[in-house]
């Protein structure tokens, strides 16, 4: 059967939520740290990634509630599921491999 | 807190979105929009604009997708849909024919050209097709896909179409005479038909302005209604300048 990868924006979300649950804007930022500033989402982006990984079970939606490091809005905050886990796991792995076989083949670019 | 502005706009962005889309992710979405844009720079304020923009196009192109190609064959939407995207093209050939231009064909030439014994058929066929689909597809449009359209609002508009066709057959009957035979039914029903496809279209439109609940319509049906009346309006508008010296009583006028 066809592996199916992770798209780059459904991976680095996922990597933002596996350490803790984040409302939109805070993955946002987590995702532009986590990639040295390399990807940044705006909203519409993240968004259609969320309700897509909404739909397919990568994430849920966790209770909305007031961060104490922004104002007084209550937002929304999402959690990664089992599957989410898992997906992001494969992926890792899968990158891991990648990192290996470079390393293996001598490619200088790798650290 | 009372809403900025630059706020408003930002909602009226997500507005663009599918209803299914802000339903799901809506009110997370505006929240993340203003935690974005606070103490962002103007470029950073139109890239957050433009990335909605681009991302409210992709979700109504994969909703319309969905909607209607994703499902069977005989799906219902998806012959109405066929049905919208032939009925356009042959109401702004119709148009340009009676403007008297020559509609730009490009490949589809051939099969309309005087040389071909059967362009004048083929011509007509779309003129026939065009005009028996029109109600169809438009209450289909006007009803948001289903079946059932109001009839309490097509019996308006077909009165309000009525209204505008009344003149025009005034005109007639006092210029052309009240002969049978040289009264044109077939052209006043066309007039008739066209402008009650239009106000039905239309009338939801101007009921949400007045409401003021522009923020947040549809925009799947906006966008077909806005694309089905335009041509619609000309067409119309053609054919009575074009047809008006008949009205008047002109001799020897076709």
């Amino acid at each position: 059967m066809k592996e199916k990868h992770l798209t780059p924006a459904v991976f680095h979300i996922l990597l933002a939520l596996s350490t803790e649950e984040r409302h939109g804007y805070a993955i946002m930022k987590q995702v532009e740290e986590d990639s040295l500033g390399r990807v940044k989402m705006g909203p519409g982006t993240l968004y259609g990634s969320i309700k897509r990984m909404l739909d397919s079970g990568l994430i849920e939606e966790s209770e909305a509630r007031i961060d104490p490091k922004m104002d007084d809005a209550r937002r929304i905050y999402y959690k990664i599921s089992g599957s989410g886990e898992i997906a992001l796991k494969d992926e890792l792995r899968r990158y891991s491999h990648l990192v290996k076989l470079t390393r293996k083949l001598g490619l200088s670019f790798v650290a | 807190m009372k809403e900025t502005q630059l706020n408003k706009f930002f909602r009226f962005l997500l507005s663009l979105y599918p209803a299914s889309f802000r339903s799901r992710v809506g009110d997370s979405m505006m929240q993340a929009v203003v935690d974005s844009l606070a103490g962002s720079s103007t470029v950073e304020k139109l890239n957050i604009a433009g990335n909605l923009f681009a991302g409210a196009a992709v979700e109504n192109g994969k909703a319309i997708y969905a909607k209607f190609m994703r499902e069977p064959i005989f799906n219902k939407h998806r012959i109405y849909l066929l049905g919208f995207l032939l009925v356009v093209p042959g109401i702004l050939m119709i148009s340009l024919l009676v403007l008297g231009i020559n509609p730009p064909l490009g490949p589809l030439d051939p099969y309309f050209s005087a040389d071909n014994p059967l362009g004048k058929w083929n011509a007509l066929a779309v003129v026939f097709g065009t005009v028996l689909l029109l109600p169809v597809v438009g209450v289909w449009i006007a009803t948001g896909g289903g079946s059932k359209p109001d009839f309490r609002s097509l019996l308006v508009a077909a009165g309000a179409g009525l209204f505008l066709v009344l003149p025009l057959i005034a005109l007639q009957l006092v210029y052309g005479g009240l002969s049978y035979s040289s009264f044109p039914l077939v052209m006043f029903t066309i007039l008739w038909l066209l402008p009650t496809v239009a106000i039905y279209l239309a009338a939801p439109l101007f009921t949400r302005l007045r409401q003021a609940e522009m923020p947040m319509f549809d925009p799947l049906s906006f966008a077909l209604r806005i694309a089905a009346l335009l041509p619609v309006a000309i067409m119309w508008l053609a054919l009575v300048k074009d047809q008006m010296p008949c009205f008047l009583g002109v001799p020897n006028c076709d």
